[in-house]
């Protein structure tokens, strides 16, 4: 089988143009400027692994995100040069024809491609609610996952069940992860996720050809292994206490830190505060809106989007005060029981002598 | 039943008919610090842990969680927490009959505000209701139940007191008198060791023209009742000296040196009756000092400023409890302004005498109550004072025990004695 | 960690605690209130509301004799009331606990920079280590600790160290910290009603108590 190296050659790549390449990967994998070499070994000795890119219940931002990346020329060297066989938003081929392709490229490569979710997985009802020609997500995942090396999650969806996992969540939606449980999953969520994170993911994968390090989430940690809030820029304020209050206080115009509008940065993992968004100018913090913690699984849930991070979900609602409330009269209730018995058990005792109590 | 099961028994059902919401609030709200310890005189002087205020309580703590509350009868149930056995109340009976004065300095201590001298009255109530008095105590109960007063004095003893002094002293002590304004009542412990107070007592109210009266029936304002903490007898004796003064028509009952005896007419016979008594019960201390801002004694000023360093000893009852603080002050500021000098602490937070609350009458307490009067040794010393002067008989009694046992020569005297000396006739 | 647990601490548990709270403090209030109360008819030399000021004046800044008192047991009462300050900074001012409140009680107030309440956190740390340290060195204290005045001291130890922990990242993910954060004062809230440490609401009671005793006896 041929390298990747031997592909691009073949492509009419010269060995000059190869290693200006293989710098800038180095660079966009987050690696050492003296990893070149190891980037560059591993392209002139691996296969190329294609990779196919389904999608189920999504609203296909992700792929939207991607094509804003701020290094274009990655994404299309990823794309059309090096790996992605099969995208359904992507790829002019439709209905049948591209179906055949995606067979076409399980069976040519199996065991040596990667597989890429976008969008979650419905499972109720028999995971009727979503089908692509004929079968239904779970079979689809299945199957294309069967002799996939391994699979990447792309996407709060792919990776949690996302925003169809929202309360009160109609279609069962799950992650990738939650169906395939004998293949590594790496999940890149976030919705959508930055389009940096999701080609060097991708890149790392199917080129290196092993796993990013992850977190306890299955997210690769060299962008989810901080907090938004540990790199946020308005992270002084925070620690001397300057919030802004309202969205035009005077806080909100010195910028100051948005914790308590909501910002749920400080439980956020994500790599916004670091690479930004829109070839690096700015990230909602920046533009004074709080991060709504999109990376992190049932985010939709959690609580409101401009509630505190700390608060649980639902705190000071009517509803909640008034059970609260009848809790407590409940309790005394229980007592003016409980003192009457007393009473009788003083009358007891006092019986004979007079009383005191 | 058994006969031991039946007496815990009763102390038990008398701490259930004895706890209120009051109580409850107290004992939840002690968190077991221990830092009433410190002001406990006969922690201080042991440094015995079973001392502690707190755990002087503890039995009433445990009465209290066991029947009143649902964590209490659970861990009951487990075990964690132990009924209250015949060896406790023993055990308690010594704690708190011994090694307690009721003294409520550490009520005031307590940091949440817990009136641990209160409370362990109540344990002393559920220990003579289980008949687990000390029986100096009791012998003492018994003859003031039998003969009027808790030493044995008979009425024909006091009728002897009253006549000795109309005979040798050459004062008149009315008795019986219908219509007088004032029914003075002193106590054997005064009249049996300071007959003077007697002569003291009516030279002051003559000098002031108060028109007031003895009377042989209501002569000992001594309260065994309170001291063991049963209610009834307390009602009882005190009854003696209320039908009296009801039946004479006075305004007032003053009560002479004595400490216990002034609160058990002042603060709970209100409470046992549930309204006010319809006269005053006022202390000899207060009366003294009214008479004199009213201008109706004259005294000589600094009479006592003779080189002795006089300082002045707040009693539990008459002072911390009873609220007259400055009373004896201004009166002792006025006798002695040069050598008047005070002891620390004072006022509120005093440090008992050691002998109250009953301990005096317990044989097997006297080390126990020596080894707390050093305390009281300590604060002379530091005052230099020559003489203490106080307000109530038992102290004095005490203080001169303590002086003896620490082979000291100072005096301890009642201020009555002092204002009657100073009189301008 | 699986997340179950962190949706478990902030949903349905938090609601619980917070109800089994209410309910065993209304129990613990109204228990008090129906238990029977006398009417003092002695009468009064001094002034019961200037006993109740001065109770909790004195309790809070002791006047001269009773600091003598405290004096001898200045461990305890220092680690005591030390502890209730930091800690009740913590509760009140640490800009989270803020935002709770505010939503819980409709109005807000300021909080505190962050390091202070981090200094706070630590100091209360500090004195209920320091408190229980006294467990085992005054005698007195010894005598009447029992493993539930241990188990207290423990239960309180957490929710500070985990907040602690919560607020400067230590060595776990934040949301496990927090799940830590928000388990363990949920159990305070439960452990309360049931535990002494209900004495925050007999404190008041008891010192009321006190100042009208006391204050009509013209002791205060
Ligand atoms: S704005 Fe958000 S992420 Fe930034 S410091 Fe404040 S809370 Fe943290
Ligand atoms: S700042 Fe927060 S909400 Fe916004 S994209 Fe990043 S992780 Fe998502
Ligand atoms: S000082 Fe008060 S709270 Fe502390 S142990 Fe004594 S009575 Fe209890
Ligand atoms: S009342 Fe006085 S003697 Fe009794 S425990 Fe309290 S401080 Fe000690």
């Amino acid at each position: 089988m041929k390298t990747i190296y031997e592909e691009l050659l073949e492509r009419g790549m010269t060995r000059r143009d190869f290693l200006k390449m293989a710098t800038v990967l180095t660079a966009a994998l987050g690696l050492e400027h003296t990893m070149v070499g190891k980037v560059v070994a591993a392209m002139e000795s691996k296969p190329r692994l294609p990779v196919i890119w389904l999608e189920f219940q999504d609203c296909a931002g992700c792929s939207e995100s991607l094509t804003r990346s701020h290094d274009p020329y990655l994404t299309k060297l990823l794309f059309n040069d090096i790996s992605v066989d099969y995208h359904e938003t992507l790829f002019a081929a439709a209905g049948k024809q591209a179906e055949e392709n995606k067979e076409k490229i399980m069976k040519e490569y199996a065991g040596k491609y990667v597989l890429v979710v976008e969008g979650s997985i419905p499972t109720k009802d028999g995971g009727v609610y979503c089908t692509v020609s004929g079968k239904t997500a779970i079979q689809q995942l299945k199957e294309a996952a069967e002799n996939a090396l391994a699979v990447v999650a792309i996407g709060t969806c792919g990776s949690f069940g996302g925003l169809p996992h929202a309360y009160p969540d109609p279609t069962g939606a799950v992650g990738a992860g939650s169906i395939i449980k004998d293949k590594p999953v790496v999940n890149v969520p976030g919705c959508p996720p930055m389009p940096e994170v999701i080609t060097n993911t991708i890149a790392h994968v199917a080129i290196l050809g092993e796993l990013p390090e992850l977190d306890y989430l299955g997210r690769p940690k060299a962008f989810y292994g901080n907090t938004i809030h540990d790199r946020c820029p308005r992270r002084p304020f925070y620690e001397q206490g300057k919030f802004a209050e309202s969205w035009d206080d005077e806080g909100a115009k010195k910028g100051w830190c948005l914790y308590k509008l909501g910002c749920k940065g400080p439980t956020t993992y994500n790599a916004c505060a670091v690479i930004k968004w829109n070839e690096g100018v700015s990230f909602p913090i920046q533009s004074n809106h709080p991060c709504i913690g999109c990376s992190e699984p049932n985010f939709w849930d959690n609580n409101h989007v401009y509630d505190p991070v700390a608060f649980p979900p639902g705190l000071g609602d009517a509803a909640g005060m008034n059970k609260a409330g009848a809790a407590f009269l409940a309790g005394g209730a229980l007592a003016i029981g409980s003192a009457l018995l007393a009473s009788q058990q003083k009358k007891k005792a006092a019986k004979g002598g007079e009383k005191e109590g | 039943m058994s006969p031991a099961t039946v007496m815990e028994d009763k102390a038990v059902k008398q701490f259930i008919k004895t706890v209120g919401g009051e109580i409850a609030a107290q004992l939840e709200a002690c968190m077991r610090c221990g830092v009433c310890a410190e002001a406990c005189q006969f922690y201080l002087t042991t440094g015995n842990p079973e001392y502690a205020p707190v755990w002087k309580m503890e039995l009433l703590r445990r009465a209290y969680v066991q029947n009143f509350t649902v964590i209490g009868k659970v861990k009951t149930m487990l075990g964690l927490e132990k009924p209250i056995s015949k060896e406790d109340i023993a055990h308690w009976t010594e704690l708190d009959f011994h090694a307690c004065t009721v003294c409520r300095r550490c009520s005031l201590a307590c940091p949440m505000g817990i009136d641990v001298g209160g409370l362990i009255s109540k344990v002393r109530a559920g220990l003579t209701a289980a008949g687990s008095t000390p029986p100096d105590l009791l012998h003492m109960k018994d003859k003031q139940l039998e003969v009027g007063s808790p030493n044995g004095a008979t009425e024909a003893d006091w009728i002897a007191w009253y006549d000795w002094a109309e005979r040798e002293r050459g004062i008149e002590i009315p008795r019986d008198v219908k219509g007088a304004e004032t029914l003075v009542v002193f106590t054997m412990l005064e009249l049996g060791s300071f007959r003077e107070n007697l002569v003291y007592v009516a030279r002051i109210l003559n000098a002031a023209g108060v028109k007031w009266t003895v009377s042989p029936r209501a002569r000992d304002a001594f309260n065994m009742g309170k001291v063991i903490g049963d209610k009834k007898l307390e009602k009882l004796f005190a009854e003696r000296i209320i039908n009296v003064a009801k039946e004479l028509g006075v305004k007032q009952v003053l009560i002479t040196e004595c400490g216990h005896g002034y609160a058990a007419l002042r603060e709970d016979m209100p409470n046992i009756y549930g309204g006010p008594l319809p006269f005053e019960i006022i202390h000899i201390t207060e009366m003294m000092n009214r008479l004199f801002k009213q201008g109706r004694i004259k005294l000589r000023k600094g009479v006592f400023d003779n080189g002795h360093r006089i300082t002045f000893h707040d009693s539990c009852k008459i002072q911390r409890t009873g609220g007259l603080f400055d009373e004896p002050r201004e009166l002792l500021q006025y006798l002695a302004p040069n050598s008047f000098v005070e002891m620390n602490p004072n006022r509120e937070m005093t440090i008992c005498c050691g002998g109250g609350g009953g301990v005096r009458a317990i044989k097997d307490a006297y080390d126990l109550r020596m080894g707390a009067f050093r305390l009281k040794v300590e604060q002379v010393e530091k005052a230099q004072a020559d003489t203490v002067v106080m307000t109530c008989s038992n102290c004095r009694l005490q203080f001169m025990d303590g002086f003896k046992h620490y082979q000291l020569q100072k005096e301890a005297v009642g201020l009555v004695e002092m204002v009657a000396k100073a009189l301008i006739d | 960690m699986n997340l179950d647990w962190y949706y478990m601490a902030r949903g349905p548990l938090f609601k619980f605690a917070v109800l089994f709270f209410l309910f065993g403090m209304g129990y613990r209030l109204f228990m008090l209130l129906f238990l029977g109360w006398k009417k003092d008819y002695a009468p009064a030399r001094g002034s019961a509301i200037v006993g109740i000021v001065k109770a909790f004046w004195h309790h809070a800044w002791p006047p001269e004799g009773l600091r003598e008192v405290y004096k001898g047991r200045l461990l305890a009462v220092l680690s005591g009331d030390i502890f209730h300050l930091a800690a009740f900074t913590v509760i009140l001012f640490q800009p989270a606990h803020v935002k709770i409140w505010g939503k819980i009680l409709g109005f807000e107030w300021g909080s505190l920079p962050m390091p202070i309440v981090d200094i706070a956190a630590g100091i209360a740390l500090i004195s209920l280590i320091v408190m229980a340290i006294d467990h085992l060195a005054s005698p007195v204290r010894h005598l009447t600790s029992t493993t539930m005045s241990w188990l207290n001291l423990f239960f309180v130890f957490l929710p500070l160290l985990t907040g602690w922990m919560t607020y400067h990242h230590l060595w776990l993910p934040y949301q496990t910290l927090l799940t830590f954060h928000m388990l363990a004062v949920e159990w305070i809230l439960i452990w309360m009603p049931l535990s002494k440490m209900s004495h925050f609401l007999y404190f008041f009671v008891s010192n009321v108590i006190h100042g009208v005793k006391f204050g009509k006896m013209g002791t205060l």
